[in-house]
């Protein structure tokens, strides 16, 4: 099946089973600018980690360009970027999230900069079983004119249980999750994988998406249980 | 009861689209663990299968027909680059140059920073 229709079948399953909760809106409306813009290059910046998790930067830096190139835009590898930061003096995240976007134009010339933190990664799913909570702040910026373009804050809640039995979004994560976990139990990378795939949902497809700027009219769900995010 | 029936309209349109069947866009094969096998554990047989997943992305994609996904070669050429391959290094780095012209300006910058190391004694 195609990554698209499954973004978007995930995406209505939400507004099935949430309908009383969050409220939706279309993409177009969410995030203009990015239709305004549209960037085609992006670079990541290392993420900022305010969890615990020692490993969840690297989970989060090693999985998101994958997902980031299906929604259609060019990303500059990162492995490579973080070290050509770091020679020239700028692997402190503090620091790169102080530098004006502009900077990443001359830099590496990217079109636009995401900024990540990690704001959550509870894994203690591991020991116990039940619940993944992973929340995340992205913020994508123009280099051009500064502007925000894209942003996602939320929380992104896997229930790795096993057998849920019950349909629906929760269904279909855990089966995916639950089938990496029984194949590779110290593997956490599916569920990383997992987490980008969710976050990146809502961000309007780029030039090598097929569906470039068809997707104005998508809904998509503006924030999810944010506030569960910061108890 | 309104939403319901909407869900069920669209989710007929989703499944409909699925027949539909469509290429994947890239092949990325096991890029994201191997990638995080070598950061948590930077030793050579870890640098070492690395760069075979880089490789069987290459293969694959021109194997099926599909463009290699982004970074891709050049983060190999920066291996090549960096185990001192350096003639392999920069045909790497100009395919991804060529594969994405937009990535032109950093692939410069990085062909620069080499030929600088490079000069040095």
């Amino acid at each position: 099946m195609k990554k698209g229709n499954l973004i978007f079948l995930l995406l209505s399953l939400m507004i099935l089973l949430s309908a009383c909760g969050p409220k939706y809106t279309t993409k177009k409306d969410a995030f203009p600018n990015m239709y305004e813009e549209k960037p085609l290059s992006i670079l990541v910046l290392p993420p900022i980690n305010m969890t615990t998790a020692a490993d969840a930067k690297e989970y989060y830096a090693t999985t998101i360009a994958e997902p980031l190139s299906y929604a259609g835009y060019y990303i500059y590898p990162i492995e490579v970027t973080t070290d050509i930061l770091k020679n020239e003096g700028l692997y402190d995240t503090e620091i790169l999230g102080g530098l004006p976007p502009e900077k990443f134009k001359q830099f590496f010339g990217a079109d636009a900069v995401m900024y990540i933190k990690i704001l959550k990664w509870d894994t203690s799913y591991y020991v116990i079983g039940g619940n993944v909570t992973v929340a995340v702040d992205c913020l994508l910026k123009s280099t051009t004119t500064g502007r925000d373009l894209w942003k996602y804050d939320g929380l992104i809640r896997v229930d790795t249980s096993g057998d849920s039995g019950g349909g629906g979004l929760a269904g279909l994560l855990v089966k995916v999750v639950a089938t990496a976990i029984k194949t590779a139990t110290t593997d956490y990378v599916p569920l990383a994988k997992r987490a980008n795939l969710f976050t990146i949902s809502s961000m309007p497809y780029g030039k090598y998406n097929p569906n470039f700027d068809k997707d104005r009219d998508a809904q998509i769900i503006l924030k999810q249980q944010h506030e569960e995010a910061s108890k | 009861m309104k939403i319901i029936t909407t869900v069920a309209v669209l989710s007929f349109f989703l499944f409909a689209g699925c027949a539909t069947t469509q290429k994947p866009m890239y092949s990325w094969g096991d890029y994201s663990s191997s990638l995080y096998k070598l950061k948590k554990d930077p030793c050579d047989e870890n640098l070492m299968k690395h760069k075979q997943v880089l490789l069987k992305i290459m293969e694959d994609s021109k194997e099926n027909g599909l463009r290699v996904p982004p970074g891709v070669y050049c983060e190999y050429g920066y291996i090549l680059m960096k185990e001192g391959k350096s003639k392999d290094a920069l045909s790497y780095l100009d395919l991804e140059e060529k594969t994405y012209p937009e990535s032109a300006v950093f692939i410069q910058r990085l062909k620069s920073q080499f030929t600088k190391t490079k000069e040095q004694p």
